[in-house]
């Protein structure tokens, strides 16, 4: 029955917002919105979203987002007899990660706003601790000054900031997915400056660390402050060459206070295997992340690296204090648009399937990154104890590849494979196993 | 230039003396029932703290899961915790930093004096313990003797059976004195390894949860195992098929083949020989206890589908003096059926049964001297025990036990040791 919701769901925005094939898709503007009851004062606008417009004083734009996965694991989802933290038993073939629904818009010229919720508990038996996604309010004090408040994403990471529309792979790397804070309540300040440059700061407060570094919904760590500086910088220098000066850095830090506990950063494989369980953590979290990206004609590189450091104060068994947990990730990723063209905002295709003999556009994409767990050296052997003076490392390194297709503003379609080999043979997730193999076929639908 | 010769030449006579000392200590020393043995765990306070909180709720999940249910990981619950170990051997401390524990025992199952399973091998596969991955350190929660298991397990192995060795151990937790305890080998690839040259094999332990006699409940290997029989090694390739069919063999045997076609799966000889010891030390809590089947490992051979019994936990041992020897023969369909239509089994166990009253002897026999010794051992440090439980009658709950109770378990215990074998060889004249 919950099947059958989903495909009704995912029906209607194609029925109702498919372009004809021979419509050019065209980026939205106020004067290009099919207007539906103008009124004068109100209007409806139906064109890429539904979206109502209330004169200069408010915007009102609905909006979804659905992710259809098929997807299969080796070695499988398998509990051990007896096994207490066995996973669920999540069907390995298709499941639903994504079904938001939510408006978007602004009140005057001084707020910007945003609900969204995701629905997946309603449309499949799939868990979601946190079901309240973007929830803020953003406030235009000044060009240079604007207020966020309300539940986003910190500002920390290029690949967990950006929407996950946008990401040229299924899942985001194990990289962002385990080090990145994610979405938290709290107030930011952030602009624009230095406009040339493309400057951008971002400085905020946060009741937690994140959503990423939760334990089954349950935060791990109090009070966090985030900053992230980014921009291109060298377009400051006009006598270089234009491919070079548009060439996108950033760099960010958190800094919270973790609650004492085995609430340390964990790793998992992308099937859910722990191959570096909870450490036992009391002191701060810090978090240092650089980020870079360029883009030419259909070729793109991005690549980050973060650093994460977590004390254990007291934490040995003599409650002695321990070497800093330390957790390090770095991630290189290039795309090629083989086929097709695609839109400036790499959102969707210049043209759209079957208009004309187009097939939209299809995004050729690999990536690699590594993920290590130790400590600073301290007395002793290395061990895997979680009150381990020394840690014995663990990491995996992880390869992603294959082809995006996008259809048209709306649809893509993702097939990914993604091979994790871990480091520490004895600390494997299987016994006897240490590869884990990921295939992912995504349908996404979004507007 | 001498003198330097001279001090390297004692210097290395030195360092030989040390090395007989440094490599001595083996398995041997570690359970040799002649010392009262000195443990020693530092654990972080709040982990203890920790530990007593979620005693019981990892009995009770890891029964879920075994059963198949999906046990939710919330709340999240720590079943593991790091310690340090050491062993005072001779004055000298042999340590181990980084062991885990969790807790040990069903009924006997106490916050007041937990057992721990002290897994030395927990975070470091190399990290062993005098080439042991693990022992276990029974708090004796169920009997006021605290000898039962030690005494039990050590006649076993006078008789041949391959038991678990056994030593008292006096336990200090964040260096305060904890109790009496004993320390007992734990039945894994390292034991089989010593006892039967092989310790590749299917281990299984048997995990009671419901009354069960060898019925064959159909030809679904999940009615078998993981519950009542858990894996406990080779554990990404379950093979429990051969217990199916060693199930429908016990009670779909032709009566004429029983004996032939049951020892292609179970070696009989062994079995009924630890039968007769189990029924001799009139343990109520066995393989043919009153719970029906109960407290024993299953060890398939590599490559085979023949398997071997392993007796575990004598804490209800010594239940009486007048124990029929052919108690719940009955009631367990392997006995009950061997009883009717195999003469041979039958006769292994009463031959079993002869060496276990010559074994054990009469008054100040061999059974005597042991409680003896035992007793005389460990009897201050009882004394000084201030947590120790028993549970008389196997009521279920655990009470906290007197000296007084201490002693005249002990006279028991003795008065068992110098009428049991009268008593069994008795019953083997008039059966």
């Amino acid at each position: 029955m919950r099947s059958i919701l989903v495909i009704v769901w995912l029906a209607i925005p194609a029925i109702l917002f498919a372009q004809n094939p021979g419509e050019v898709e065209e980026e939205t503007t106020a004067q290009d919105e099919v207007v539906q009851d103008s009124g004068g004062f109100a209007q409806l606008s139906l064109k890429n979203r539904p979206s109502l417009r209330i004169g200069e004083i408010a915007q009102i734009d609905f909006k979804t987002k659905w992710h259809l996965d098929f997807r299969k694991f080796s070695p499988d989802i398998w509990n051990p007899p007896g096994v207490v933290t066995a996973l669920p038993e999540e069907p390995s073939t298709f499941i639903l990660t994504k079904a938001r629904f939510g408006f978007k818009g602004h009140v005057t010229k001084y707020f910007d706003y945003e609900v969204e919720r995701d629905m997946r508990k309603t449309f499949a038996d799939t868990n979601e601790w946190h079901p309240w996604k973007d929830n803020y309010v953003d406030f235009n004090a000044r060009s240079w000054l604007h207020v966020k408040v309300g539940k986003f994403k910190m500002p920390f990471g290029l690949e967990e900031v950006g929407s996950e529309d946008r990401l040229d792979y299924a899942h985001k790397s194990q990289v962002t997915d385990t080090l990145s804070p994610a979405r938290e309540r709290g107030v930011m300040l952030h602009s624009r400056f230095l406009r040339r440059a493309r400057l951008e700061y971002e400085v905020g407060v946060f009741r937690y660390d994140g959503e990423n570094s939760d334990i089954h919904g349950q935060p791990t760590a109090g009070r966090t402050y985030a900053a992230r500086l980014t921009g291109q910088p060298l377009r400051l220098f006009s006598g270089l060459p234009r491919s070079i000066r548009h060439f996108y850095v950033g760099g960010a830090a958190t800094r919270g206070r973790m609650f004492e506990g085995l609430n340390s950063i964990k790793g998992e494989t992308v099937s859910g295997f722990t191959y570096f369980d909870h450490m036992f953590v009391r002191g701060y979290r810090t978090r240092v992340g650089a980020e870079l990206a360029w883009a030419e004609g259909p070729f793109s590189v991005k690549g980050e690296y973060i650093h994460v450091s977590e004390e254990r104060i007291n934490q040995g068994i003599h409650g002695e204090d321990l070497p800093d947990k330390l957790t390090r990730g770095w991630y290189v990723t290039g795309s090629w648009t083989a086929f097709g063209e695609m839109k400036s905002r790499g959102t969707a295709p210049k043209t759209p399937f079957l208009r004309g003999h187009s097939i939209g556009a299809v995004e050729l994409s690999a990536r690699y990154g590594v993920l290590s767990f130790y400590s600073d050296p301290g007395p002793g052997l290395p061990s895997r104890s979680p009150r381990a003076p020394t840690i014995l490392p663990n990491g995996e390194r992880t390869w992603t590849f294959g082809p995006t297709w996008y259809l048209n503003r709306f649809f893509k379609i993702q097939l990914n494979a993604e091979r994790e080999k871990l480091t520490d043979i004895e600390r494997k997730a299987v016994l006897g196993i240490t590869t884990f193999w990921t295939g992912v076929l995504r349908l996404q639908v979004a507007m | 230039m001498i003198r330097n010769r001279v001090h390297f030449i004692f210097g290395f006579i030195w360092i030989l003396g040390l090395i007989p000392h440094a490599s001595a200590q083996t398995t041997d020393d570690l359970f040799n029932g002649d010392v009262l043995q000195e443990i020693r765990l530092f654990i972080d306070p709040v982990d203890y703290v920790t530990f007593k909180q979620t005693n019981f709720v990892c009995q009770e999940q890891d029964l879920k899961a075994l059963a198949g249910e999906f046990v939710s990981p919330l709340p999240r619950v720590e079943c593991w915790f790091p310690v340090e170990f050491h062993w005072i051997f001779q004055g000298r401390d042999i340590t181990l930093p980084q062991a885990g524990i969790n807790s040990h025992g069903k009924g006997s199952r106490s916050n007041v004096k937990p057992s721990f399973k002290v897994e030395f091998t927990r975070y470091a596969s190399q990290n062993t313990f005098l080439g042991l991955r693990s022992v276990v350190l029974r708090a004796n929660t169920q009997d006021a003797s605290q000898m039962h298991e030690r005494v039990a397990m050590t006649f076993f192995r006078r008789l041949g059976i391959a038991a678990p060795r056994e030593a008292h151990a006096r336990l200090f937790l964040n260096d305060q004195y904890a109790g009496v305890y004993t320390l007992v080998e734990e039945v894994d690839p390292i034991f089989l390894q010593g006892n039967f040259g092989q310790g590749d094999g299917r281990l299984y332990a048997y995990e009671w949860a419901f009354p069960w006699g060898f019925d064959f409940k159909g030809p679904d290997p999940l009615k078998y195992s993981p519950l009542p029989l858990k894996p406990e090694n080779n554990l990404v390739h379950l093979d429990p098929d051969p217990i199916v069919a060693m199930v429908r063999t016990i009670n779909e045997a032709p009566d004429a083949q029983f004996s032939s076609a049951v020892s292609q799966y179970i070696d009989l000889n062994s079995l009924f020989r630890e039968l007769a010891a189990e029924n001799f030390v009139a343990d109520q809590d066995s393989v043919l206890g009153d719970y029906a089947l109960n407290n024993f490992f299953l060890y398939r051979f590599l490559g085979t589908i023949r398997s071997i019994f392993i007796p575990w936990d004598k804490s209800n041992a010594f239940w009486s003096l007048d124990w029929n020897i052919f108690h719940n023969f009955g009631t367990n369909v392997l006995t009950r059926r061997a009883m009717a239509v195999a003469p041979d089994l039958i006769a292994i166990y009463r031959n079993a049964l002869q060496q276990a009253v010559d074994a054990a002897g009469g008054p100040g026999g061999w059974l005597e001297q042991e409680i003896t010794k035992e007793s005389q051992q460990i009897r201050q440090s009882v004394y000084e025990d201030g947590l120790k439980l028993c549970d008389h009658g196997a009521t279920g709950i655990l009470k906290p036990c007197s000296n007084d109770e201490f002693e005249a378990e002990v006279a028991f215990l003795i008065q068992f040791a110098r009428q049991r074998s009268a008593s069994v060889r008795a019953q083997l004249s008039s059966f």
